[in-house]
């Protein structure tokens, strides 16, 4: 390389608004050697106090322990990672750090070093609120679980105690032994009602749900609404929309039938607790096919899906809950009915198997649950490269 | 009926199950932690071993562990109140590892006394 090549190389790595670090992989615990600018300035680490340091002194308690470990993986393969970490400035403040690692060989295959590269993506908005929204959703996670555990052994004395004491009142007086035994029988309904959130909660935190398996979609939609018309409370109707196209429908999609059904039930069960008076829930399924825009608004990847509506008639959703309603401990139902997880989970479930929810609504008449689900891929069934 | 030993480190929880196994008929031994619950295995003799999993010291998981690897024989009766990570392992599958059988709190009477009866069959 030419003198001036180098020379402008530096330059530009001293000019650069893009931060970027030298580590010399020949040294023990691959220390800094080279920080720029504009790495002072994002960190707040003047050149002197950053090298002969491994990077590492950048992370602090709230670092994702994934994403570092992705960078030692890369660092033992010997290959370039990009991850997308949190990060601590010199005064403590953090910053999601897109850092980028790539391996600097010589001679062909001689490691000497590595380049990292930081953008700053804490300004990002878009970035900032799914980072944060992953983290946040991350912990109250843990938090259900911690609750329900502790829900549980609260619940138990009551459960077991309520039940014991119901055979100790036939030696009761007539009159006060139906006033205790009412008494004993609220008890034990809230103390089952109670169970039965503890096990909602549970189900949710741990995911005892199976993975890996595909489904006919039309005939499980059927079974789901064919089964709800025994479940759902007397008065509530609901039924296939006829325009539904059963044809087009013979597909496979990425989801196993218990978690399908737990979500039709799911939404089934939300549009009947809308009702506050008879009411009509209507299903209709189609297939659509996403291009990178329609798939980046719904955030989606591109490609082949069914999509299933499922709307009521009932008394809609305002317009200031809307956006909340896929929010955890979000409801609107009256205290003790619901419990908030339950769309919460069905988008989780849906996101996991790379589909979506999403929700429309106009308040007093109706509203409409879109359900979006990936088709099976093609390559998974008979080994070809991906078509999509 | 049964000799059982009970651990469980919520005293409400502990003798409202002693107080249903007693009512069915059955002799209770309770302890307070893994380690108290160690120490009675080793001086007595039991039917049936019901515990707790997530308690302070010697916790259940570890009592659980430490009483497969001493080749205890007596069957034991796990009570969770869910699975959530302990140290970094899963509460709930670890019982449902070295316990006979396991059971989600709460439990109804009825649910508690069935897989008693269960693991120690009553005497005809």
């Amino acid at each position: 390389m030419s003198d001036t090549i180098s020379q402008l190389l530096g330059l530009a790595a001293q000019s650069s608004s893009v931060s970027m670090t030298i580590a010399d992989a020949r040294q023990h615990d691959i220390p800094l050697i080279y920080v720029n600018p504009a790495f002072e300035r994002l960190t707040g680490y003047s050149f002197k106090e950053a090298v002969n340091r491994n990077c590492r002194f950048l992370q602090g308690p709230q670092t994702d322990r994934q994403a570092v470990r992705s960078i030692s993986d890369a660092i033992a393969d010997r290959r370039t990672v990009i991850t997308n970490l949190l990060n601590y400035r010199k005064n403590g403040t953090a910053f999601w750090n897109r850092f980028q690692l790539s391996p600097i060989f010589e001679n062909g295959d001689d490691l000497v070093g590595y380049l990292g590269v930081q953008i700053d993506m804490t300004q990002d908005a878009t970035f900032a609120t799914t980072e944060v929204e992953r983290a946040r959703l991350e912990g109250l996670g843990q938090l259900a679980s911690s609750v329900a555990h502790d829900l549980a052994n609260t619940i138990q004395p009551i459960l077991l105690l309520a039940d014991q004491l119901g055979y100790l009142v036939h030696e009761l007086p007539a009159e006060s032994r139906r006033e205790a035994e009412r008494s004993l029988e609220i008890m034990l309904e809230h103390a089952n009602l109670g169970q039965s959130i503890v096990s909602q909660v549970l189900n949710f935190a741990s995911r005892q749900i199976t993975y890996g398996t595909s489904v006919d979609l039309l005939p499980l939609i059927y079974n789901a609404v064919e089964f709800a018309k025994h479940q759902l409370p007397d008065g509530t109707e609901i039924q296939m929309s006829p325009g539904t196209d059963t044809n087009s429908l013979d597909v496979q999609t990425e989801m196993d039938e218990t978690t399908l059904r737990l979500i039709f039930m799911n939404l089934f069960t939300n549009a009947a607790d809308a009702f506050t008076e008879p009411g009509r829930i209507s299903v209709s399924a189609c297939r659509v096919a996403l291009s990178d825009s329609d798939g980046n608004a719904l955030g989606l990847l591109a490609g082949a899906y069914s999509r299933i509506d499922v709307s009521d008639n009932g008394s809609g959703i305002p317009s200031h809950a809307l956006p909340h309603v896929f929010d955890p401990f979000f409801t609107t139902k009256p205290a003790g009915k619901g419990t908030g997880i339950g769309l919460y989970a069905v988008r989780g479930l849906l996101k996991d198997r790379g589909g979506t929810i999403t929700a429309l609504s106009t308040p007093g008449q109706g509203t409409t649950f879109s359900i979006y689900l990936k088709d099976k891929s093609r390559e998974k069934e008979d080994g070809l490269n991906s078509v999509d | 009926m049964a000799s059982i030993l009970l651990i469980d480190d919520m005293k409400g929880v502990r003798e409202s199950v002693a107080m249903v196994l007693s009512s069915a008929g059955h002799q209770v031994t309770q302890a307070i932690d893994g380690a108290d619950g160690l120490k009675q295995v080793s001086q007595g003799q039991f039917d049936l071993i019901i515990t707790d999993v997530l308690m302070p010291n010697a916790d259940g998981i570890e009592m659980l562990m430490e009483l497969k690897s001493t080749g205890v024989k007596t069957p034991i009766l796990a009570m969770s109140g869910g699975s959530p990570m302990v140290k970094g392992r899963d509460a709930l599958s670890i019982a449902r590892a070295h316990a006979t059988e396991t059971i989600l709190k709460p439990f109804s009477r009825f649910e508690i006394l069935e897989v008693v009866e269960r693991l120690v069959p009553s005497k005809a």
